[in-house]
């Protein structure tokens, strides 16, 4: 209209034409914005279109009802119950001597210890062959015991006995601790496991009474170990 | 925690997504409720735009949360936990419609009758919505997903990509045509409203 001829790059229109939803949100890149705003002051179509993204922004935001009939709490009720195992068992999150959810220590790298249990997990974490080891171990040694002639009769041993009389440390290993490593920092400290591993993989130790504080701060400067807290009265976690 | 909480709740919501996670992965119930009374309003919003039976609608999202359930040890951190989420529900969603007797395009023939709007009313803001939602309702699926994607949950085109699982171009390009399919609906509608 000013007498000017207006030449439009048709290839850089339609990247802006692509791009206009975007500008809209502000979800772009520095650099797209700033084609889409050198682009806009020579293109009143472009402005246009962008007017006509606004409005659709604006409308949906203003939809933000719930589809009708959608009941959150009925369908959550019904899920809740449904849920079975998890894909991989849960990373070593929870605290030994504190099993409520809350308490457990997720820090703000939690992303990346998601991000290593992913790798860790992909096949077969060492945990999960020395676990089946030990159950092998325990079923082979139960069917033992079954096939041995009843001469003498075992003395009755409650379950937590042991547990209640010997263990004064509870450990967490990392994950990916080898059996090697997990051997060797217990001889370090004259440790015995006493239990474990526990639901929440931690093993319940005992060391001589009167070397634990050093045990403990040995173990604390581990990077293998994840938690180790002294159990005071041999306290199960 | 468990409070619902909208798009803009909180401090640092992906933050507080990406520890609820983490919490899921380890066992943690209280978290996946949480992370859940997060997600539903904005899954079911979502899938509501594909499919429009209630049941079908909980259905699917239930079916996505168990998802973030099982599988919460995977998720890396790599994008964010709604593209994690959403990219679930999307394949979800799709599966759903497959298996419901649901069309997964729309009948416009289906609205015509009861759209409500009569010649001589002006086009209120109620109307205008209905309107927007029935013409989105005609296009293609997978147009609509990435249109609705954009519109109604601010995402960027490339956490779209990721959510639908194709090229950053297609995403843009089938935004273009959706938007311009879209413009053509809404003229008609309002052409045959006045």
């Amino acid at each position: 209209m000013n007498g000017r001829i207006f030449r439009m790059d048709i290839p850089a229109h339609q990247a802006v034409q692509e791009l206009l939803p975007w500008d809209a949100s502000e979800q772009l890149a520095p650099d797209e914005t700033q084609r889409v705003r050198e682009h806009l002051q020579t293109c009143a179509q472009c402005r246009q279109d962008l007017e006509w993204e606004r409005d659709m922004r604006a409308e949906a935001a203003a939809s933000d009802a719930l589809p009708p009939g959608v009941d959150m709490e009925s369908a959550l009720a019904r899920l809740m119950p449904a849920l079975g195992a998890q894909e991989h068992a849960a990373p070593v999150m929870v605290t030994a001597t504190s099993a409520t959810p809350e308490a457990a220590p997720i820090a703000a790298g939690a992303p990346q210890r998601v991000s290593w249990w992913r790798t860790a997990s992909a096949n077969q974490p060492s945990w999960l062959r020395w676990t089946v080891a030990a159950q092998w171990v325990l079923i082979i040694g139960l069917g033992a015991l079954l096939l041995r002639p009843d001469t003498d009769p075992a003395p009755y041993r409650v379950l937590g006995s042991a547990v209640s009389s010997g263990a004064n440390l509870v450990v967490i290993f990392q994950p990916n601790t080898s059996e090697r490593e997990l051997r060797h920092i217990l001889q370090a400290q004259g440790a015995r496991v006493v239990d474990g591993p526990t639901v929440t993989d931690a093993y319940l130790l005992h060391v001589p009474p009167a070397t634990r504080e050093r045990a403990l701060a040995a173990l604390h400067a581990e990077p293998a170990v994840q938690l180790a807290e002294a159990l005071d009265g041999g306290t199960p976690p | 925690m468990q409070q619902e909480r909208g798009r803009n709740g909180g401090p640092n919501p992906e933050a507080e997504e990406v520890r609820l996670v983490a919490r899921i992965a380890a066992g943690d119930k209280l978290a996946f409720e949480a992370l859940y009374r997060i997600y539903f309003p904005r899954l079911s919003r979502f899938i509501g735009r594909m499919a429009r039976n209630a049941a079908l609608i909980e259905e699917v999202v239930n079916d996505t949360m168990l998802v973030v359930w099982q599988k919460a040890a995977t998720f890396d951190g790599t994008c964010k936990v709604s593209t994690w989420v959403f990219a679930i529900a999307y394949r979800k969603t799709l599966k759903g419609l497959k298996a419901s007797d649901e069309p997964m395009e729309s009948d416009a023939s289906l609205y015509e009758d009861d759209s409500g709007n009569q010649p001589e009313q002006t086009m209120n803001r109620q109307q205008l919505q209905q309107t927007v939602a029935e013409a989105l309702d005609q296009l293609p699926a997978a147009q609509r997903a990435v249109m609705v994607l954009t519109y109604y949950h601010d995402m960027a085109y490339s956490e779209i990509a990721e959510v639908v699982e194709c090229p950053l171009n297609t995403v843009k390009t089938r935004m273009f045509h959706a938007r311009h399919r879209l413009k053509d609906l809404l003229w008609n509608e309002r052409e045959s409203s006045q």
